[in-house]
């Protein structure tokens, strides 16, 4: 068994759990053992995910060239799906809330399955990502990404939920929505502060300089500046509901920018 | 006051107006867009380009708009600064407002409790607390205080004050970082030397204005190596250096990419290589007597094949544009005879002949320059102090939660009342289910 047929089989499994969440929250009400399947199932999957990522690992080290699978846009994405999973079980585990992970679940097989259109291969690690910063900087990052992704998805639900019935007062599962777009940021922007500056930390031992103003690294710092703006607005002035949730919009919109767009411009960052 | 109240109090509005101005997290909220904003701006238009190149590809009116504000320069404008400078007044501003609060706090002069419980039972107070002190320790820990009064007792608990800290870490660690930036670029400099394998040199060119300026010390590069994978992708790129200063050898050490030499705090960063010529080919020889033999050979220097053989130099180096793979032209004297000057390639199928003498190409070695990326900036140490508070600051809000209890039990008409509350920063409500659980549970109540 390969990593890539492990991650193959992940994906797939990401498909039908979410076809399995999808029915349950539809089929049956909260905390009904279908649910508690869904659950149970896309846990197995991540786990799964969890084993193709540590088995990739081994063999990178089997092939003699061993290194984090954390080196270029293939084993990014992965990760970044993986962070994905784990955001989603913690936010059912301690929300409770089936809809996220029926809205989550799509887009986590979309990235996993545009990956198969990369080279799946394992690749020797390149001079410039010979560091141990590596790890840390990517993986902060990641979770951070994660953190901002389920953000996102909450504010999509909640702004749906506020416009399909706009004169209802926000319902128990807005304010759960509200809740889990602000929480998960308040987990992500730690994670993205950890990020930039174990990237700057890195930057400034291998390039002599700890912030160059290249477009991945001015991105981040714009996506930074958003969800500083977004925790302000929200601790201080009292911002919740949709206006914090077309924050959370725009907030992500760097991050996905910073993360692929800037592959667009010229830069230090060429390979992720 | 009745002199002049007109002028007092517009004079004190003004202030006022500026202090509110600055103390505002709409401030903080706008200036992170406007920052945000001008940042994606140096995304888009290519930094770091003169403006006679910008001239050339933009219309006139665009052309002075990006003169008059920097656009090609954007994150060392003056308006950039500028934005920086208010954000960090904004932030420096913000942060003295609240430490007055934040201290009352710390030391809880002001009593502030969100949470109140009462409780009434029957048991004698001395029992309650116990009970309850022995309930409320896995939660809160050991009281910090506990006084006795009117035969009742008040019972004080505090936990992690930190994370009061953690608003004051997390600002003050960003002015540090916004201040070492601004120390950087006033008194660091970067630049960029390219020195041949063998060169001793100490002027570099200074980035981004490429001035020349001079080291403190010498650089002299005794050797660089590529490594590959079998692959062929660059498996390390290393060059060995000796740093020479007033004539004296000081660092004998190796560059490699992710690997810095620094000395006197100037760094020196592996950034890129280049083939400039040819360090030695080699080339295999077999004589009348049919051994064979290898030798290297420099550019400029002849080497005499033993015996009465010829002597051989090197000319010239094809690194192989010819499809017979890489060849080296070689010039041969003969004593007594006419010199000649011939190539030999790595495919050819026969041997060259040189008089009784065989030649054939084996391989060679380029002579390389190493390209060295040279960073001073005094600014860095302030930039990471402010990282690691910054990060510790983030740690505090995340990982600590600064919660108080107060208990006070009292007797009143045979019966012994609790009067509890407690302020939590963070998951007020779960504080408040869970103080309501301890102390009915310590009362031997069922949970509701």
């Amino acid at each position: 068994m390969t990593n890539v047929e492990l991650t193959t089989y992940a994906t797939f499994g990401y498909l039908a759990c979410g076809v399995l969440a999808l029915v349950a929250t539809i089929a049956s009400p909260q905390g009904s053992i279908l649910r508690k399947a869904a659950f149970g199932a896309l846990i197995l999957v991540w786990l799964l995910h969890t084993a193709a990522i540590g088995l990739r690992w081994v063999e990178s080290y089997q092939m003699g060239i061993g290194h984090a699978p954390l080196s270029n846009l293939y084993e990014s994405l992965i990760f970044f799906a993986w962070s994905i999973g784990l955001a989603l079980i913690l936010v059912r585990y301690r929300y409770g809330a089936d809809l996220i992970v029926v809205i989550g679940l799509p887009p986590t097989f979309l990235i996993m399955a545009y990956s198969f259109l990369l080279d799946r291969s394992i690749k020797p690690l390149i001079p410039a990502l010979q560091s141990n910063w590596l790890v840390a900087h990517v993986i902060t990052c990641f979770l951070g990404y994660a953190g901002f992704a389920v953000s996102f998805g909450a504010a999509v639900l909640l702004l749906i939920l506020r416009r399909s019935n706009p004169s209802a007062k926000p319902s128990r599962g807005g304010d759960i929505l509200d809740e889990i777009v602000y929480k998960a940021v308040l987990v992500g922007f730690p994670l993205l502060t950890i990020g930039i500056v174990t990237g700057a930390a890195w930057a400034d031992y291998a390039w002599g300089s700890y912030w160059s103003w290249d477009p991945k690294e001015t991105w981040s710092l714009i996506t930074w500046l958003v969800y500083a703006a977004f925790l302000h607005a929200r601790l201080a002035r009292g911002w919740s509901g949709s206006r914090s949730a077309y924050l959370s919009l725009l907030g992500f919109a760097a991050v996905l920018f910073t993360y692929f767009g800037v592959n667009y411009l010229p830069g230090l960052h060429s390979y992720l | 006051m009745s002199d002049s109240p007109i002028g007092r109090t517009r004079e004190f509005s003004i202030l006022d107006e500026t202090v509110a101005f600055f103390t505002s997290v709409r401030t903080a909220v706008v200036l992170l867009f406007i920052l945000a904003g001008a940042s994606i701006v140096g995304t888009v238009v290519p930094q770091e380009t003169s403006l006679d190149q910008v001239s050339r590809v933009v219309s006139p009116f665009v052309f002075r708009l990006i003169a008059i504000l920097d656009l090609n320069n954007v994150y060392r404008s003056w308006w950039f600064l500028l934005l920086l400078t208010l954000l960090t007044v904004n932030l420096l501003a913000c942060l003295l407002q609240r430490i007055p609060a934040l201290m009352s706090e710390w030391k809880d002069s002001a009593r502030k409790r969100s949470i109140h419980l009462n409780f009434e039972t029957a048991q004698p107070v001395s029992h309650v607390k116990t009970t309850v002190l022995e309930a409320v320790r896995p939660m809160m820990g050991a009281p910090r205080q506990e006084s006795k009064a009117g035969g009742g007792f008040t019972l004080e608990w505090v936990r992690h004050r930190a994370h009061l800290l953690a608003f004051p870490f997390i600002h003050i660690g960003i002015v540090t970082i916004i201040f070492g930036g601004l120390v950087g670029l006033m008194y660091g400099y970067r630049g960029h030397i390219l020195l041949r394998e063998g060169e001793t040199r100490s002027e570099f060119t200074l980035r981004p204005s490429d001035q020349v300026r001079r080291l403190p010390f010498e650089i002299a590069v005794e050797r660089f190596t590529l490594t590959r994978y079998p692959t062929g992708e660059p498996k390390e790129f290393r060059s060995d250096v000796r740093l020479i200063e007033n004539g004296r050898e000081v660092v004998n050490g190796r560059i490699l990419v992710n690997q810095p030499l620094t000395y006197r705090g100037i760094s020196l960063y592996q950034s890129d290589y280049r083939t400039i010529g040819v360090r030695e080919a080699t080339i295999c020889i077999s004589g009348p007597d049919r051994k064979d033999e290898e030798i290297v050979l420099s550019p400029r220097e002849k080497v005499k094949l033993p015996g009465d053989g010829p002597e051989v130099q090197l000319v010239a180096l094809d690194p192989g544009t010819t499809g017979r793979g890489p060849g080296a032209q070689i010039k041969v004297e003969r004593p007594g005879s006419e010199t000649e000057t011939l190539w030999l390639y790595e495919k050819d199928a026969e041997a060259v002949k040189l008089g009784a003498w065989e030649a054939r190409f084996r391989g060679y070695r380029p002579l390389y320059a190493t390209g060295l990326q040279i960073g001073y900036d005094p600014g860095s140490v302030l930039v990471w102090i402010g990282s690691i508070v910054l990060v510790i600051g983030i740690g505090l809000t995340l990982f600590t939660n600064h919660r108080r209890l107060t208990v006070e039990i009292a007797a009143r008409g045979g019966r012994t009342i609790l009067s509890v509350a407690g302020s939590s920063r963070r998951m007020r409500r779960e504080f408040r289910e869970k103080i309501a659980e301890t102390v009915r549970g310590a009362l031997g109540e069922p949970p509701k």
